[in-house]
């Protein structure tokens, strides 16, 4: 038991810096992430959409935005692999592009929305009183509408467009953040190490970002991986109903709008954006199911 | 009942009260400055572009924006406490007739859906969790899985292209056929209720089958998380100490799972299931635009896209106001089922 | 019918882990019982609750027991069905668990879980039912029950709540009681008065007695005999008033941890484990 009797060939040595202790979690977490399938399924899914937004110009078969009238509405074949559009675009090309856009809006919202609602979540918890008390009332206002509709109402005040709209979804999304990091640093201001580190002298604004807003990270990323699903489905009910991307930009949920005139003769047009939504929400989801039961606290001291 | 708890109910239920108020005003807040910064010009999609700089002035003071900002903010308020949500310049009517024509269908459409959702829902989560681990659980997670990653619109749209269009089981889109509109007296303002007290049971068989299918689907949407909630509660308690102190007793399975473990289960789902009543308003908006369903989901949608504010400001006022009730209300629940809470 | 009310031979229980692994916790354990008190003793998770607990035959899920001999009061608990198995279980066995907080139903009235033991296999009406419930909960010297009857679990001290779960346990008139840990979640003032109506009772019906506990001076003043565990095996098995005579060197090592009121006033001796005793 004597560690100094430990080489360095033993893999169970202790480590000599944060450096390799965090390489060894990171390595530990790994292995055991494998074990999960369908979180490996999620993972796989989520870094094919990544590969294909990269990789669209390579990989599409026709120009996306190239309208060819005398091929509008072909069933899917060997021509158009999934078919054509009322323009005569191939659609497969154009979901390909549209991971550009999905990918564009995940990161965008994902990215403001979590250091927001962090930041904010976290300042209401640590200095309390009214600060809380006005920040939590903030925080409830916005998470008592739902949230398509609080996304529809800031688009329809900005006006349609990508942008907008991804704007409208992170005001929509920042609240569970907020709350879940305020849960966190509650939970944690009085530990003992905290009370340690200011006994110490930090500066408030050090313990905020050094050290409370760490302990926050797991919750914090299990949701956002469930929240890109989330986001993903938002923002194609969003295109929908007419609010988002606007034509000719290919975005998955105005493609299933326009292609819900002929769903009943040419159903390929709507069905297969819808199928890709589908398959990237449910790996965002099979994503954020496998990385929760490794990374929730709670869960892990279950027998 | 002691004087105590005389005091502590009114003192909750005023503070349930100040609660509501409080966050209905910041709600009214909010939608008074998004209205605010909307880019159209409001007086403009009134009055048109060719109309002359007097039709424009007259309209702008009508409107009262050449009011301070704080002042049109505080008429705003006043306004909504009076029940006036400003007209909307689509249907010309007040806001809140339009509010009140058009919500009865949603209320009817999303109360269904509940019904189905919670029986299917609770069903399948205490089969989960009974069959912890076997093929049930494995199928009960793999139908809320399809269930909250599917886009319920698309899903929607290909139900209607295979039950309506090509199985012929259901009626399409729209509440009633054609031909059945304007027979029944409306005195609810919900076509099965009405045309079952009217006695127009031909129309209540048309009704039923064109709110079958936007009503199951959305009962698969609430499917997808009631299960998932029920199963997650019932395992919980299912692991609990008076559990075996039941198993001891000889007690059956099936009593155990139902009478002991479901009805501890029921005191947190029950709140659970009245937040999912906001999110079955949230699906209507989209499941309405698809089955052209004349409710407040299709009302908001296409206020939207005319960009009529008060419409919209008006609509989404009205379902944040319902979802601030639920939130209170299961806060109330709570307290009265749970012996242990007063 | 035999004399012997349980007959346990080479009783085994284990679990199978995580990954699959299997790990023995009851390894070789017999015992035998007849209308009488026996103790078991040991420390945590030396497997003396799960020896009740397969004997009664609520094993947690997971677990899996095997045995030589597994028979109650002439029955082989292995091989008979499962409904007769519930059957004997509710009707023939009880068993008291350490904290009523948890134990009880926390949202059903106290008098009505009673009631329920009773109404399982027996046809009574609810007024008889509710009489015999009352007779059974003056018999645990439990006052105005009329108005404990009508009580939540929450609304009852630890003492009370534990005698409800007696009650509810001898109401259908058991030959057999385990009382895994009664009176370790109980206030010290409460534990011994618990433990004397629990006493009382047994004997009046001349029913046999498991008492599990990790206090040996509790066990030997209640039991007539006294099994020693230790990682899952007995390693000693004592009749009560002769514990002095133990020969196992744990139980020494447990006898001369025990504080007594006149001994020597320097620090209790910690108990030296040795490997040898796992095996």
């Amino acid at each position: 038991m004597d560690t100094q009797n430990l080489t360095m060939f033993d893999s169970d040595a202790q480590p000599h810096s944060q450096a390799q202790a965090r390489r060894a979690q990171l390595r530990k977490f790994w292995l055991r992430f494998k074990r999960n399938k369908l979180g490996m399924l999620g993972l796989g899914i989520s870094i094919a959409l990544v590969l294909l937004a990269i990789l669209a110009p390579l990989l599409a078969t026709h120009d996306p935005y190239e309208p060819d009238l005398y091929q509008r509405l072909r069933a899917p074949g060997a021509e158009f692999w999934l078919g054509s559009d009322e323009l005569g675009r191939d659609i497969y090309t154009r979901i390909l592009y549209g991971t550009r856009l999905t990918l564009f809006i995940v990161l965008l919202v994902i990215l403001t929305s979590a250091p927001i609602g962090l930041l904010i979540g976290t300042s209401s918890g640590f200095f309390g009183g009214w600060v809380d008390k006005v920040l939590m009332r903030v925080t409830d206002i916005f998470l008592s509408i739902p949230k398509l509709m609080l996304a529809l109402a800031f688009v329809a005040a900005l006006g349609p467009g990508i942008v907008n709209a991804a704007i409208a979804i992170t005001l929509t999304a920042w609240p569970a953040y907020a709350r879940l990091a305020r849960a966190e640093t509650l939970a944690i201001r009085n530990s003992d190490y905290i009370s340690a580190i200011r006994l110490a002298g930090a500066s408030r604004l050090r313990i905020i970002f050094k050290h409370i807003m760490p302990m926050c990270m797991s919750s914090v990323i299990v949701r956002m991986t469930f929240d890109m699903a989330g986001i993903i489905l938002i923002a194609a009910g969003l295109g929908f109903i007419g609010l988002g991307a606007q034509p000719p930009l290919p975005e998955w949920g105005a493609m299933i709008s326009v292609g819900r005139k002929f769903i009943f003769d040419q159903w390929w047009v709507a069905a297969m954006p819808g199928i890709a939504i589908f398959v990237v929400s449910l790996g965002f989801n099979l994503l954020g199911d496998a990385l929760r039961d490794l990374l929730d606290p709670h869960l892990r001291n279950r027998a | 009942m002691g004087i105590n708890k005389i005091y502590y109910w009114i003192k909750h239920i005023l503070l349930w009260f100040g609660t509501v108020a409080v966050t209905l005003l910041g709600l009214a807040t909010i939608t008074f400055f998004i209205s605010r910064i909307v880019p159209i010009d409001p007086v403009l999609s009134i009055v048109g572009e060719k109309a002359s700089e007097e039709v424009y002035q007259r309209v702008f003071i009508e409107l009262g924006l050449d009011k301070p900002l704080y002042q049109q903010f505080f008429d705003y308020i006043l306004g909504i406490v009076r029940g006036d949500f400003g007209t909307s310049f689509v249907t010309t009517r007040p806001v809140l007739e339009d509010l009140i024509s058009f919500f009865p269908a949603t209320f009817e459409l999303a109360t269904l859906g509940l019904i189905i959702g919670v029986i299917t829902g609770v069903s399948a989560g205490v089969v989960a969790a009974v069959w912890h681990e076997k093929w049930p659980d494995h199928l009960v997670r793999l139908v809320g899985l399809i269930g909250y990653s599917i886009p319920i619109f698309w899903l929607a749209l290909i139900a209607l292209l295979i039950f309506y269009a090509k199985l012929d089981w259901v009626a399409g889109p729209g509440q009633l056929d054609i031909g059945y509109e304007d027979i029944v007296d409306p005195i609810t303002g919900m076509i099965l209720i009405d045309s079952l007290l009217s006695g127009e049971y031909e129309v209540f068989y048309n009704a039923l089958s064109h709110i079958a299918l936007p009503a199951i689907l959305l009962g698969y949407y609430s499917l997808a998380y009631i299960s998932r909630m029920t199963r997650s509660v019932m395992l919980e308690q299912l692991s609990k100490e008076y559990i075996l102190t039941a198993r001891v007793k000889g007690l059956s399975e099936w009593r155990i799972v139902i009478f002991h473990a479901l009805r501890n289960a029921s005191i947190p789902l029950v709140t659970i299931i009245a937040l999912s009543y906001g999110g079955l308003l949230e699906g209507s908006v989209l499941i309405e635009t698809v089955f052209a369903w004349p409710g407040l989901g299709n009302y908001i949608a296409s206020s939207l896209l005319s960009a009529d504010m008060n419409a919209v400001m008006g609509g989404t006022l009205l379902v944040g106001g319902i979802f601030v009730m639920l939130n209170m209300l299961t806060e109330l629940l709570y307290k009265i089922l749970d012996p242990r809470a007063v | 019918m035999s004399e012997l009310l349980v007959e346990i031979e080479n009783l085994h229980i284990s679990f199978k882990d995580e990954e699959g692994k299997v790990k023995p916790a009851v390894r070789n354990l017999s015992l035998s019982l007849g209308r009488e008190k026996l103790g078991i003793v040991g420390e945590s998770g030396s497997g003396k609750s799960l020896t009740g607990r397969a004997l009664i035959g609520v094993l947690p899920g997971g677990a899996v027991a095997s045995a030589d001999k597994l028979i109650f009061d002439g029955v082989d608990l292995q091989h008979c069905s499962a409904s007769e198995r519930r059957f004997l279980r509710g009707n023939r066995m009880g068993m008291i668990l350490q904290d009523p907080k948890y134990s009880l139903n926390p949202i059903m009235m106290v008098g009505k879980q009673i009631t329920e033991a009773l109404r399982v296999s027996k046809k009574i009406s609810a007024s008889k039912a509710k009489d015999a419930v009352f007779e059974i909960l003056e018999a645990v010297q439990i006052r105005d029950v009329q108005r404990v009857f009508k009580l939540y679990p929450h609304e009852v001290s630890g003492g009370m709540a534990q005698r409800i779960m007696i009650a509810m346990m001898l109401v259908r008139e058991p030959d057999l009681l385990i009382a895994d840990e009664p009176t370790s979640a109980l206030d010290v003032t409460v534990q011994l008065s618990v433990l004397e109506i629990l006493d009382t009772l047994v004997e009046e019906r001349n029913m046999g007695l498991i008492l599990i506990s990790h206090d040996l001076g509790l066990v030997n003043q209640f039991c007539d005999r006294v099994l020693v565990m230790y990682a899952g095996q007995v390693v000693e098995e004592l009749q009560a008033n002769k514990l002095y005579e133990a020969k196992h060197p744990y139980t020494r090592g447990l006898l001369n941890c025990m504080p007594t009121i006149d001994g020597p006033l320097s620090p209790l001796p910690v108990l030296d484990r040795d490997p040898k005793w796992l095996i």
